[in-house]
């Protein structure tokens, strides 16, 4: 019957429209680094850090120093166990937030842990370190948030029991000059 | 208001309906999603720009880092940025200040974020009157409100969005609404064309021509409908032919008799005044082929007020011997004529029978009538009746060497109007009437023939137990 014919139709039409969507990547997006044996290393260390952040969350890498690595190591507690530090993004909404969040690595079977997240400021990072500020042998965490050409906030942290206590607060311009 | 019109037109009044309601909520929504986003993505960047600034920058003077906090605040942005102080003078603007009068209370946004809250503003330029977007955020030093950030937005670009996205939805609304106007009027043109058929179709009927039949187009109520109409007329054609058979046989039956009489008169108007015993017996069986005949009227009239020819039976002791002799010498006149030998054989046993003499009578003649017509001259009739003890019947046979009747026919000779040869004399109702006859004796009318060779009728009665109804 007619109606039959003009149902198929529109139902072709319909398939055609919702296959339309699927557009595979174009050749620009598929262009990449090659894998080396470092960036194997880094990347599985990455996803054990990602793992233990939100969901959707995005690895920073600091403007200044680190080699592009957006993951920083420093003894804080003194332990001569290193404890690391990842800056990373998170979206909401239209907005994002920033923090860092410090890792700590268990004696017993080397596995890392979330133990203190604090929020940061701005548009990106700037900095991010593990000085000895005070020369009391344990590591301080400095944090360098940006806001462009405004100029720069950094964040002096010490770690006590388990838990990150802001020192001090200064902004700086340009350079950064931590004594 | 033709079914065509009535249904495309509520067809696309439902689907206009909907597809506006649609699209107005489509396009209420777009416009709110696109007006919304943009403000709520100032307003997160003047929240991150104040927020930053509370945290590092508060200790020093606002007016006297202004110009590099707003190269920080627009980093990210490409909104026009201003830094505006406590008493709502504008300090910078990223594209550069404007000459004259730098006070900007006037805005809304601005006196809102300068009480402590953040402001946002829609509205036109006041030099340009172009459409635009103004988010302002306070800057607090130590909880104390320093001066503002304050965001703007052209919303040129974002209204010519929405009026783009605009345009699409209409014009896809306005493709489903043809979509739908042609579907409509393809679905409504398969029932009306079904419906024009069938008007047509009764017209035609209504002017009387019940040989046209409605073309079923599809197998739907409209298509059982047709089936209807085309069983209406053909039982209307059929009444009709029932009407003219009728006609016909009535005729059919008046005539055997008048035929009988006008042979005798013929008969005796040649012979008669010779032989005087002729023409007594000539005008005995005028005589009584006149009742037969007045019989048969008044039957008749009976008869028209019956259901479908259902017809009487009046039993009375019949001496069969005597009633076939009786109608062997009321046709041998025209058997005579016809150079037919016409013979009656009884046998001496026959019982009496109680049956309606007459009806018996119309079927002997029928059947001898039949023979008569269909047995070419120097052919033979015979007619016999003997008694059946062992059976408790009597059968009488008519016999003849007509021309016979073909295998496909016999089958059919005992229905209502059939008739082998169309154009042969006769309804077709003369054996039909004496099989009824016969079954309303009980009894039972059998035919063998062969084509060439002859007919042979049976009719078999039975004797005893011949209650009639």
């Amino acid at each position: 019957m007619l109606n039959k014919h003009i149902k198929g139709g529109i139902l072709l039409f319909a398939l055609v429209l919702l296959g339309g969507c699927g557009i595979p990547t174009t050749p620009a997006d598929t262009i990449k680094p090659p894998v080396s044996e470092a960036s194997i290393q880094r990347d599985q260390m990455n996803r054990e850090f990602m793992k233990l952040l939100p969901n959707k969350a995005q690895l920073i890498v600091p403007m200044q120093g680190n080699e592009g690595d957006n993951i920083t190591f420093g003894d804080m507690d003194g332990d001569g166990i290193n404890e690391a530090v990842v800056v990373y993004e998170e979206k909401k909404g239209t907005g994002r937030t920033l923090k860092a969040a410090l890792f700590k690595q268990n004696n017993a079977n080397a596995q890392w842990k979330k133990i203190f997240e604090v929020k940061g400021f701005g548009y990106g990072l700037d900095f991010v370190g593990f000085p000895d500020l005070n020369h009391d042998g344990m590591s301080e965490l400095a944090l360098g948030w940006s806001l462009g050409a405004a100029g720069n906030g950094l964040d002096i942290y010490e770690l006590s029991k388990d838990k990150l206590e802001l020192l001090s607060k200064k902004e700086y311009q340009d350079t950064l000059e931590l004594e | 208001m033709s079914i065509q019109k009535r249904l495309v037109g509520s067809y696309v009044a439902v689907i206009c309906i909907t597809v506006l309601i649609l699209e107005i909520f489509l396009i209420v929504y777009v416009r709110y999603y696109y007006l919304h986003n943009v403000e709520r993505s100032l307003m997160n960047q003047a929240e991150l720009s104040a927020s930053f600034y509370e945290q590092y920058f508060a200790d020093a003077d606002l007016e006297e880092q202004a110009e590099r906090l707003l190269k920080g605040f627009a980093h990210n942005s490409d909104a026009q940025v201003q830094i505006i102080n406590a008493s709502g003078r504008l300090l910078q603007d990223s594209i550069g200040l404007p000459q004259g009068d730098l006070t900007m209370t006037n805005y809304l946004d601005v006196r809102t974020a300068l009480q402590g809250h953040a402001g946002a503003w829609r509205g036109k330029d006041p030099s340009t009157q172009e459409s635009i977007l103004a988010v302002s955020f306070p800057l607090r030093s130590h909880d104390v409100i320093v001066g503002e950030v304050r965001f703007v937005t052209s919303l040129t670009d974002t209204i010519t969005t929405v009026k783009h996205i605009a345009v699409v939805l209409i014009s896809v609304g306005l493709l489903v609404i043809a979509i739908v106007t042609i579907l409509g009027l393809l679905l409504s043109w398969t029932i009306t064309r079904s419906i024009k058929d069938l008007k047509q179709a009764a017209d035609r009927m209504t002017e009387g021509d019940f040989s046209i039949r409605v073309h079923k187009r599809y197998e739907d109520e409209l298509g059982s409908l047709a089936d209807t109409l085309n069983m209406m007329a053909s039982r209307i054609t059929k009444s009709e032919q029932l009407k003219n058979d009728f006609i016909s046989s009535v005729s059919h039956e008046l005539r055997t008799p008048l035929t009988s009489i006008k042979g005798w008169m013929i008969t005796l108007k040649t012979s008669g005044s010779d032989n005087k015993q002729l023409l007594h017996e000539g005008l005995d069986i005028i005589e009584s082929e006149g009742d037969r005949l007045n019989h048969l009227l008044e039957e008749l009239l009976d008869f028209s007020k019956l259901d479908n020819g259902r017809i009487v039976i009046q039993p009375a002791p019949v001496h069969l011997a005597q009633l076939l002799h009786h109608v062997g010498k009321q046709l041998s006149p025209r058997a005579a004529r016809q150079a037919v030998s016409l013979e009656v054989q009884t046998a001496d046993n026959l019982p009496v029978l109680h049956a309606d003499e007459n009806r018996l009578k119309q079927v002997l003649i029928n059947l001898i009538d039949n023979s008569l017509k269909y047995t070419e001259s120097s052919g033979r009739i015979l007619l016999q009746a003997h008694a059946a003890p062992e059976q408790d019947q009597v059968v009488i046979t008519v016999e003849d060497t007509g021309i016979g009747i073909a295998e496909e026919d016999l089958q059919y000779v005992l229905q209502k109007f059939y008739k082998a040869d169309q154009h042969a004399t006769g309804s077709g109702l003369g054996l039909s009437i004496a099989n009824q006859i016969i079954k309303l004796h009980h009894g039972e009318l059998r035919i063998m023939s062969e084509a060439g060779k002859g007919t042979t009728v049976q009719i078999h009665l039975p004797v005893k137990n011949l209650t009639i109804s």
